[in-house]
């Protein structure tokens, strides 16, 4: 049984449009604007058990929209949603039980009281026995990092360590499935780092699945196998990350050094799957299609003909792709 | 079942601690308001008293049925106060979406949206209230009777679910136009007036709003007049200790109806 599973799902938002200024905010009242906004169009995906996935669209394209009613927020205009075989809109309270969630931009800590008030609260709410309690706590401050701040009240905490405090209590309950909306926004390298540690930890310990929105494609590119591309609300791409690139960007790149004194590098260069990109002082920058010519023949050929220092092979950077694929969409 | 309201009632119990503990890190903020506010409800009664003893009883009634009066609705709205002071905010929950988190927990929404926050300046309501009453049962004659005192309690515990319930379905009107404080405001102050004087005091059309309308009348006005043996115009069959809890509930299940319309309608906040 697939444990997030989502069937032509909808969701149209009903908004009232302003023109600008007093004179705008007058007519409005009296003829306003109604119009639609069909905020996930058409939706359709399953997610394995233990599946760690990077669900990731520009802004506004529907990501955190499609979370809500993953997690029994928000109702689907229509479609279904499926979550550990439940509806999270008519079965909440069971969903919940069994999800955690942590929106980047929205504490669910208490501000005013200490980091470890907040999890006994958690503790009472998920029904949490002493013992399970206190193993998970243990385990996730030694993960985190965070053993010594629960006495610290929330709001003298860093961003970081208050990020690292929202993954502890959103996973002390234990859940299957973690919904993670943009959980390194606006983090430093290092906690990054240990945020990105965190959840493949849990990923591969606690076999949790976990649906990762994010917009820093350092983390898809670190944590996921496999990506969902959402844009203008409709699902763009689905599938394993390594295909993905191939399939978006068939192109790679070769850099080569030649030798200064021979002239203009690789001159009268001519390959009917590869082109020159540019030329810097002796460094050529090639570009070939990998399906037709593989780097090694590539670089053979060229051996063989010019006088060639140093050469690397470049793989297509990731933001790259993701260009290529909201651009394609775009144009589409 | 029993479990399900035991888990609920503990969650509960574990806010109300965690309340006060945050209320006590601001403890000047703390002490400005309850102090503030005492002062206005002693204001209010001095007043009173200065006006009934100068000039005349109000519409019948002494100062001490007035305190009596008074007392019964300001516990109701104490009570009211400390379990749920953010039913009268539910348009900052809808415009900033901040029932996200809420909804996102195991527990009965409308409970968790109530109890999330126990309000403890509400004690001061309840404390000054108790005050007013118990004066003005000392004068006024009201016996104390186990089933009188049982009446009273009951009467308290209906006033709190018809307070709560007002101001819920007024608050509620913000799932569908987004804003409701400015109508909730004026609530609030409808319902100082309609329930802390006797309705005998306004003209017949007010006092059938405040009856049948908005059951405002029930919370402190008919009791009263019950525990006291005042004339309250409009005769009400059976014991008015039954009226108010029932009025309550029913209140009640009307405003978990709209609250529970409204969520479906609920659309979040951009992230």
């Amino acid at each position: 049984m697939s444990h997030i599973e989502l069937e032509r799902v909808c969701k149209t938002f009903r908004v009232t449009g302003k023109e600008k200024g007093l004179a705008g905010a007058v007519k409005g009242l009296f003829r306003p604007d109604r119009r639609e906004v069909h905020a996930v169009r058409d939706v359709s995906f399953a997610i394995q058990p233990g599946e760690l996935v990077g669900f990731i669209g520009p802004n506004g394209a529907g990501k955190s929209t499609t979370i809500k009613m993953l997690s029994g927020i928000l109702y689907p205009t229509s479609g279904r949603v499926s979550v550990v075989g439940l509806s999270p809109q008519r079965q909440r309270r069971a969903v919940v039980q069994r999800i955690g969630a942590v929106f980047g931009q929205r504490s669910q800590l208490n501000w005013d009281l200490r980091l470890g008030e907040s999890y006994e609260l958690f503790k009472r709410i998920y029904r949490i026995a002493d013992d399970d309690f206190e193993r998970s706590l243990a385990e996730l401050c030694e993960v985190l990092g965070i053993g010594d701040l629960l006495d610290t009240p929330v709001r003298q905490l860093s961003l970081g360590q208050r990020m690292r405090g929202e993954l502890a209590g959103s996973m002390l309950h234990a859940p299957d499935i973690l919904f993670l909306d943009e959980p390194t926004i606006g983090m430093d390298i290092e906690v990054k780092a240990a945020i990105r540690a965190f959840i493949r930890d849990i990923n591969r310990r606690r076999r949790t699945t976990v649906l990762l929105t994010t917009h820093d494609l350092d983390d898809v590119e670190e944590l996921c196998e496999r990506l969902i591309i959402i844009n203008q609300g409709r699902i763009i791409e689905d599938g394993p990350l390594a295909t993905l690139v191939d399939s978006i960007t068939p192109h790679r790149y070769l850099i080569l050094e030649c030798d200064p004194g021979a002239g203009e590098p690789l001159s009268g260069f001519a390959h009917p799957h590869a082109e020159i990109l540019e030329r810097r002082n002796n460094v050529v920058r090639i570009r070939f299609a990998r399906s037709q010519v593989s780097a090694s023949a590539l670089i053979a050929e060229l051996s063989a003909h010019y006088r060639v220092r140093d050469v690397s092979v470049q793989e297509p950077d990731i933001e790259d792709v993701i260009r290529t694929v909201y651009g394609r969409d775009v144009e589409g | 079942m029993i479990a399900y309201v035991l888990h609920h009632l503990s969650v509960g119990a574990l806010y109300g601690r965690l309340s006060i503990q945050r209320a006590l890190e601001y403890p000047f903020s703390l002490l400005s308001i309850c102090l503030g506010l005492g002062f206005n409800y002693i204001w209010i009664g001095v007043a009173l008293k200065v006006l009934v003893d100068r000039f005349q009883p109000l519409s019948g009634w002494t100062f001490p049925q007035l305190a009596f009066l008074y007392g019964l609705s300001l516990m109701s709205r104490g009570v009211m106060s400390i379990l749920s002071f953010q039913s009268r905010q539910i348009d900052r929950f809808v415009t900033r979406g901040e029932f996200d988190l809420m909804l996102l927990r195991p527990l009965e929404i409308t409970f968790h949206f109530s109890c999330h926050r126990i309000n403890v300046v509400g004690l001061v309501h309840l404390g000054i209230g108790a005050g007013y009453f118990l004066y003005g049962a000392r004068l006024s004659g009201f016996v104390w009777t186990p089933l009188h005192v049982a009446e009273v309690l009951l009467v308290i515990a209906g006033g709190t679910l018809i307070y709560w319930s007002y101001l819920t379905l007024i608050s509620s009107i913000a799932f569908w136009t987004m804003r409701s404080q400015p109508l909730v405001d004026a609530s609030m102050e409808l319902m100082a007036r309609g329930t802390f004087y006797p309705l005998t005091v306004y003209p017949w059309p007010l006092q059938a709003l405040l009856t049948f309308v908005l059951p405002l009348g029930f919370i402190g006005f008919y009791p009263a007049c019950d525990f006291l043996g005042q004339s309250a115009n409009t005769s009400l069959p059976l014991d008015v200790a039954l009226w108010t809890p029932a009025v309550g509930v029913a209140m009640f299940a009307l405003a978990l109806a709209v609250f529970a319309a409204g969520l479906r309608r609920y659309e979040s906040a951009g992230s």
